[in-house]
């Protein structure tokens, strides 16, 4: 069920992206080169406006097809140039010895890259858009028993495996280059949170128990500061769905059926562009 | 601040500081501006204590610049450099924002994201489970 909640959000939110570039390419390709494309909603957009005498609207839609491509285009080579420079850091803070004997003692997992950095706060993440790597703290594995440790090697296996980081990083980039759509940005948070429980699925069915991986999550909490970390709560507010209380609540109790549902007025807006394109390209051939 | 000395067994301020040196840290946090008898009278209320560990206590906290000394008289007076809210924050960083705080948004999937705040009452429905399960594994 989580598998196809994953596809299904990973679906929607690189798909609409995709189609939404897709039509602003051949918009671009028409405005530019001349390109015959009377099937593109942005051109339609474009000469609909023009009958209604709206000539600027032509520049407006360049404008933001220009936008949304530099847009787009510049954040991912920021965040792939400030990653590479992150584990370049994390590197030089290594501890190779520990490295090479989790990789040594984790090799039957795909050969995972491990980088062990020698902090005495406890870290735990994958790190990297094409080759990412695992990267634990000295104390956090001072921390753990050899039953959590090896749990949070298969959580973050999981994510290493079906490479979270990039997706993540695209749905994210995505959803804050089309603010106009809003569904995408839900649609990245729960694709986000919905990763995260897959990795814990992977690391209970791997240690054969909840225990493992749950006692890992709360040490983690419980060696963050507190003021920032707890709240104390009776009824439900925004922040219970974060990511660590759908978890929680999923190992407590696996069967119960977590709801991730998307704001009433983010699927209406969301629905209403894709729907006023739609009418504007019938309208426009009919 | 950067304080080397963390402690992943402890809890709240005693991660950073010494069993004293968190007290006397809240202390001042709650009366800034005390003196070193004032400080050791407060003190005293749990727990006989020497004037001297006292002063060297918090002559101790000035060098590792989280108080500041301030003279009235004869008498000094120590105040925290930070409020308790400034230096847990920094604090929180140092420990799991450094990176993101350098580099700005990485391509990085948390074990436990930064920005999440889990709920006290789940943390405690989750502690007594494990309790469960470790027992019924024995």
């Amino acid at each position: 069920m989580w598998k196809a909640r994953s596809k299904l959000l990973f679906t929607v939110g690189f798909g609409i992206p995709l189609f939404v570039f897709m039509q602003m390419f051949m918009y671009a390709m028409y405005k530019i080169f001349g390109w015959d494309i009377p099937f593109n909603l942005l051109w339609l957009c474009n000469h609909w406006m023009s009958r209604l005498g709206w000539l600027s609207m032509g520049h407006v839609l360049m404008a933001l097809v220009l936008l949304t491509f530099a847009g787009t285009g510049w954040l991912l080579f920021d965040r792939m140039i400030k990653t590479r420079a992150a584990v370049r850091k994390l590197r030089s803070m290594e501890d190779r010895a520990i490295s090479q004997d989790l990789q040594a003692r984790y090799r039957h997992l795909k050969q995972p890259g491990f980088i062990v950095v020698d902090k005495p706060s406890p870290v735990a993440f994958t790190i990297g858009l094409w080759k990412p790597c695992i990267v634990l703290s000295t104390g956090l594995l001072t921390m753990l028993d050899a039953e959590e440790e090896r749990a949070v090697v298969y959580h973050e296996v999981h994510h290493l495996w079906h490479r979270d980081p990039l997706k993540t990083t695209l749905l994210s980039v995505f959803s804050v280059m089309m603010p106009y759509i809003p569904v995408l940005k839900h649609t990245s948070k729960h694709y986000k949170i919905i990763r995260e429980i897959l990795a814990d699925n992977e690391a209970i069915e791997r240690t054969g128990n909840a225990a493992g991986i749950g006692s890992a999550l709360l040490k983690l909490i419980r060696a963050c500061p507190e003021p920032w970390r707890t709240r104390e709560t009776a009824i439900q507010s925004s922040f219970a769905d974060t990511s660590v209380n759908v978890r929680i609540s999923r190992l407590l109790d696996p069967e119960q059926d977590v709801s991730l549902s998307l704001p009433r007025y983010a699927v209406f807006i969301s629905a209403t562009v894709i729907l006023l394109l739609s009418v504007l390209f019938v309208w426009s051939i009919g | 601040m950067r304080i080397h000395n963390f402690k992943v067994g402890e809890r709240g301020l005693n991660r950073f500081f010494g069993p004293l040196e968190a007290k006397i840290m809240d202390i001042l946090w709650a009366r800034p501006g005390s003196s070193i008898r004032e400080v050791q009278t407060a003190l005293e209320k749990d727990k006989d204590v020497n004037f001297n560990t006292v002063m060297t206590v918090m002559n101790r906290l000035v060098d590792k610049e989280l108080l500041h000394k301030s003279q009235k008289g004869r008498t000094s007076l120590y105040h925290p450099v930070q409020s308790r809210e400034e230096f847990m924050n920094d604090q929180s960083k140092e420990l799991s924002h450094e990176l993101v705080d350098e580099f700005g948004v990485l391509a990085v999937n948390h074990m436990l994201d930064a920005l999440d705040e889990a709920d006290a009452g789940l943390i405690e429905r989750l502690e007594q489970k494990i309790k469960q399960w470790k027992k019924d594994s024995d």
